[in-house]
């Protein structure tokens, strides 16, 4: 049991990487986003450092934004991340 | 609900960004902790929504970023009461009508008494008042179990009654005894006895042993049917007897009309007082000065209802209207009249088990006035059920 915890936990080197959470493909909270870089209805990009998230799908609106915290709703078709 | 209610308290402005670089705009605003929602993006920019506190210190941010804000609509309470601010009567009003409402929501609007069939709805709202549940009572302090008590303590009719506040209204339910219905002895003896002077016409007789004949005289008292019987075998047995024993009854009524009478009769003339009640208590809102020596008087009252539900405002009405005395000579006719109708009552409501077999009436005029000798021959049951004990 302890050990399929700490299987689930995320590894200690990824800190700083961004972290995604999606609910199917309509909904998608990064944390650790540094800003939004395009917002379209077809395509929105967050920047997180490191690399760089797009989204693109239909109807995509930006819920909610917030210092490091960026919610994505709409249909989600495709995600990129680029470096 | 909370997050809309939420908004809507603090106030909030749709707006839209315009410029080449919303986004940056949308990045300044999460840095300082500005919160947006609802945010579109346009062709010229994107749209959104922020509380109009934080929209204040937008202006800063959109200069930085380059961009122009636009506001689109402005919603929410602060936009609401600036908009009324130099009407100082609205605000006055409504928090005077919130007090006012919140006052009387503490007394007795008004009483409903359901399920009563035989005790009158006064009656019942009397013993409430005597227990202190009345129109315009203080809810907090009324006892609705000590009123139940008094209630069945002080009517015997009633059997079970519940006294329920509901806010301002009071509702109370009533169920009433039922009778005991009274049993028809079977055991005890009994004999059939004359319950008047006649001549017996036809005796039915279902139990026991006749001891008159048809064509036979008997006064009142005397014994018509017995509920004591001997059996073959020489023995005594006591019964219940069961008897109709129809007989001519003789009587005589006597009425009497006086020949002048005086009498007070209504005129047109009358005269209003208008009181308005309000929970409870009256407060005299029309003057009449008008007054008659000999006057009639009639109370009524009108309440006003909202959807169904009685207020307690209303008015109550009280008319005056003048009596004439007046004095009236009968005449002969009209005195038989009168006696042909009393004596039609007398015979329908009083004798009414019976049938008449021969009337006769005497008029007679004196100087005071008519009256009327009336004989009567009825056709009656006259048998009446004495019991006895079989000890006798």
């Amino acid at each position: 049991m302890a050990k399929e915890i700490t299987r689930r936990l995320p590894r200690p080197d990824m800190g700083s990487a961004p972290q995604l959470e999606m609910l199917g493909n309509r909904s998608v909270t990064v944390e650790g986003s540094t800003g939004v870089l395009l917002y379209e209805n077809e395509n929105i990009k967050i920047n997180t450092g490191r690399m760089l998230i797009s989204f693109h799908g239909r109807g995509l609106r930006l819920r909610c934004v917030s210092g490091s915290c960026v919610e994505i709703d709409g249909f989600i078709s495709k995600i990129e991340f680029l470096s | 609900m909370l997050v809309s209610f939420i908004r809507y308290a603090r106030g909030f402005v749709g707006f839209r960004v315009i410029g080449r670089t919303p986004e940056r705009f949308l990045n300044l605003c999460a840095q300082r902790g500005i919160r947006l929602w609802n945010s579109q993006p346009s062709p010229q920019g994107l749209q959104a929504r922020m509380f109009v506190s934080d929209y204040k210190a937008v202006r800063p941010v959109a200069r930085r970023a380059g961009v122009r804000t636009q506001v689109l609509k402005k919603r929410g309470l602060p936009f609401f009461v600036a908009r009324y601010r130099g009407r100082a009567g609205l605000p006055v009003g409504a928090a005077l009508g919130a007090v006012l409402l919140l006052t009387l929501s503490q007394f007795v609007w008004n009483i409903t008494v359901t399920g009563n069939e035989t005790v009158s709805e006064q009656r019942i709202t009397a013993l409430l008042a005597e227990s202190g549940v009345r129109i315009g009572a203080y809810t907090k302090g009324i006892d609705t179990g000590q009123a139940k008590r008094d209630i069945l303590l002080k009517t015997e009719e009633i059997g079970w009654v519940s006294v329920n506040l509901h806010g301002s209204r009071a509702t109370v339910e009533v169920r009433e005894k039922v009778k005991k219905p009274e049993l028809e002895e079977k055991d005890t003896p009994c004999n059939i006895k004359a319950s008047a002077d006649g001549v017996i016409t036809k005796i039915t007789a279902k139990n026991g042993e006749a001891q008159v004949k048809v064509g036979s005289g008997v006064a009142k008292g005397d014994l018509l049917v017995s509920g004591v019987s001997v059996t073959k075998q020489n023995t005594v047995r006591c019964l219940r007897a069961k008897a109709d024993v129809w007989a001519d009854v003789y009587t005589e009524k006597q009425l009497s009309l006086p020949k002048y009478c005086v009498y007070d009769s209504l005129t047109e003339n009358r005269s209003f007082r208008r009181r308005l009640s309000f929970l409870g208590l009256e407060v005299p809102c029309s003057l009449s000065f008008v007054s008659f020596p000999n006057a009639a008087y009639t109370c009524g009252s009108a309440e006003a209802y909202l959807n169904g539900t009685a207020l307690p405002l209303g008015v109550v009405t009280e008319t005056a209207r003048e009596l004439r005395r007046e004095t009236f000579a009968d005449t002969q006719d009209r005195a038989r009249q009168v006696f042909d109708n009393a004596l039609l009552l007398y015979e329908v409501f009083e004798r009414g088990r019976g049938r008449v077999t021969k009337k006769q009436v005497t008029l007679s005029e004196t100087a005071e006035g008519f009256t009327c000798a009336c004989s009567y021959v009825f056709n009656e049951n006259i048998a009446e059920s004495v019991d006895f004990s079989a000890e006798e």
